[in-house]
């Protein structure tokens, strides 16, 4: 069974179908990437399906429950987890701290020793382990990409949602940043679902990709069905 | 003169202080301006009075019923008031704003217009480095404040409460998507601006008696303090409330009693026109 399944989702803006009639459904285990060109409805997806807003249609169901339209800390907790295209840490606390916040929300029962052991642990996965008490706002961009996944982490998630996370980055870090999601999701058990602009990175790492166009699903393949597709280079490219 | 009237603006600086800490958190959390944080601080100096005057019960416990009583309206008030208002900030304005004038009047009715006084902790004088002789009362509500104030920052600084109240004072949307669930957060955080309201209440009524209009100047003069000492700062609160009780008095004391109030905003006017986010105040980028 899908670990998370969207049924037909429609969201409009005023008068702008953002989304119509979206199918998909991921896998546990997997990593599936999202693409398409601007504008194609990408984010607004996640922000439907994450909780950030209710779709105007079509139902959201995550680890078999349905949880459309139910408010982002609510679906947080039951493991969805989300990073965004421009970071957003707790800048005046420090690196810890921000992802004790989110592990504390997941375990409001553990003592505090757990959720500290917990917060450093993630922490030391992206490597910042040596920045713990440093406030996040003198981090760097990398440093800020790496705390926003690892307090995604925190979260203890079953589903990561990654928005964008390689931009800014150069070839080489976009590289090690694959193998770190990949080595990521292989160590605790996630399933990805990734929105992705550099398309080398998404060949190498996706497992499935969903190609939105204008709000619809324009195909579901591996990525290199995608990228032959004549339908995806039209969307790309134009005519 | 002059130590003494330091000592006085100590004494209620530190009062400001906790009246401030109490806006700033609701302001800071929930973009709510409680205009009846000042009945809220009369109303825990008359339950104490109340408890401990009327009905004779030892004055620590009688503090702490009336914290925990206005505490636990606090959660009432936010959720029967302040939560239907959710994403308009005037609203909630208006409310509180009638808020207050209902329980000053329910004051007028219940407890009548003459100053009423919780009993003294403590009696006598001490001679303060043998400068002058200050009153026993004066000198535990001034270190009463402190610990208070201490615990707040311990709170604030050091407990799972505080860093969820700290994340989500920083980018609510955020601590939403890790987990905070933000409307019960609300409350308690509505419910503990107003027992800093009346933390500040019971501490400083044995010295300055309550009458149904006398949390009036309190509020708004937490309310200066919290401008001038920057948004969201709790620092800015601690020292934007000393700075204004000793300004009050040290002016009150070599200038004119009379102008006791314009000291505060002539500070607060010079303040925000050298830096207009505050004494601790960050610049919104």
């Amino acid at each position: 069974m899908a670990l998370l399944e969207g049924r037909k989702i429609s969201k409009s803006f005023g008068g702008v179908q953002a989304l119509s009639q979206v199918d998909f459904a991921v896998d546990p285990g997997t990593i599936v990437a999202l693409i398409g060109p601007n504008g194609a409805g990408k984010t607004t997806l996640f922000n439907a399906v994450a909780g950030a807003f209710k779709p105007s249609s079509g139902r959201v169901v995550f680890d078999g429950r349905d949880i459309t339209g139910q408010p982002a800390d609510t679906v947080c907790r039951l493991g969805m987890a989300r990073t965004f295209q421009v970071t957003r840490p707790f800048a005046a606390m420090t690196c810890l701290e921000n992802i004790m916040v989110a592990a504390i929300n997941r375990y409001p029962q553990k003592p505090r020793s757990f959720i500290e052991g917990f917060a450093r642990e993630k922490l030391s996965l992206v490597g910042l382990a040596d920045m713990e008490r440093l406030e996040a706002r003198h981090l760097n961009v990398v440093q800020k990409k790496r705390l926003e996944m690892a307090r995604a982490l925190g979260t203890d998630p079953k589903l990561l949602m990654l928005d964008e996370v390689l931009g800014g980055l150069n070839t080489q870090e976009i590289h090690q940043a694959v193998e770190f999601i990949r080595n990521l999701r292989d160590k605790l058990k996630l399933t990805v679902l990734w929105i992705e602009h550099v398309m080398g990175a998404v060949m190498q790492a996706a497992e499935r990709v969903i190609v939105l166009d204008q709000g619809k699903v324009l195909m579901v393949g591996t990525p290199h069905e995608v990228v032959n597709d004549p339908r995806v280079i039209q969307a790309y490219l134009g005519e | 003169m002059l130590a003494i009237s330091v000592m006085n603006g100590l004494v209620i600086g530190v009062i400001y202080a906790l009246a401030a800490l109490g806006v700033s958190l609701v302001v800071g959390i929930m973009n709510v301006v409680n205009f009846a944080h000042g009945e809220l601080y009369i109303l825990a100096g008359y339950f104490s009075y109340l408890f401990a005057s009327a009905l004779g019960m030892n004055f620590i416990a009688a503090m702490l019923i009336a914290l925990a009583l206005v505490f636990l309206l606090g959660i009432v008030i936010e959720v029967t008031l302040i939560r239907p208002t959710y994403g308009n900030d005037m609203y909630s304005l208006i409310l509180t704003f009638i808020l207050s004038i209902v329980l000053q009047n329910a004051y007028l009715l219940i407890f009548g217009p003459y100053p009423n006084k919780p009993p003294l902790w403590v009696k006598g004088a001490a001679d303060v480095f043998g400068l002058f002789l200050y009153g026993n009362q004066r000198l535990a509500a001034l270190i009463a404040g402190v610990a208070v104030i201490a615990v707040v920052f311990f709170i604030i600084k050091k407990t799972w409460f505080g860093r969820i109240i700290r994340a989500t004072s920083q980018d609510r949307e955020m601590a939403e998507l890790n987990g905070v669930d933000t409307t019960r957060l609300n409350m308690l955080s509505f419910g503990l601006g107003c027992a800093l309201a009346a933390a500040a209440g019971v501490i400083l009524t044995p010295v300055f008696p309550v009458t149904p209009t006398a949390g009036v100047p309190v509020a708004l003069t937490a309310f200066v303090v919290v401008v001038l000492g920057g948004m969201g700062s709790m620092w800015g609160c601690v020292v934007g409330g000393l700075l204004l009780g000793l300004v009050e008095n040290l002016g009150a004391a070599f200038i004119s009693t009379g102008y006791k109030n314009v000291f505060g905003f002539i500070i607060l006017i010079l303040v925000l026109l050298i830096r207009p986010s505050g004494l601790f105040g960050r610049a919104k980028v």
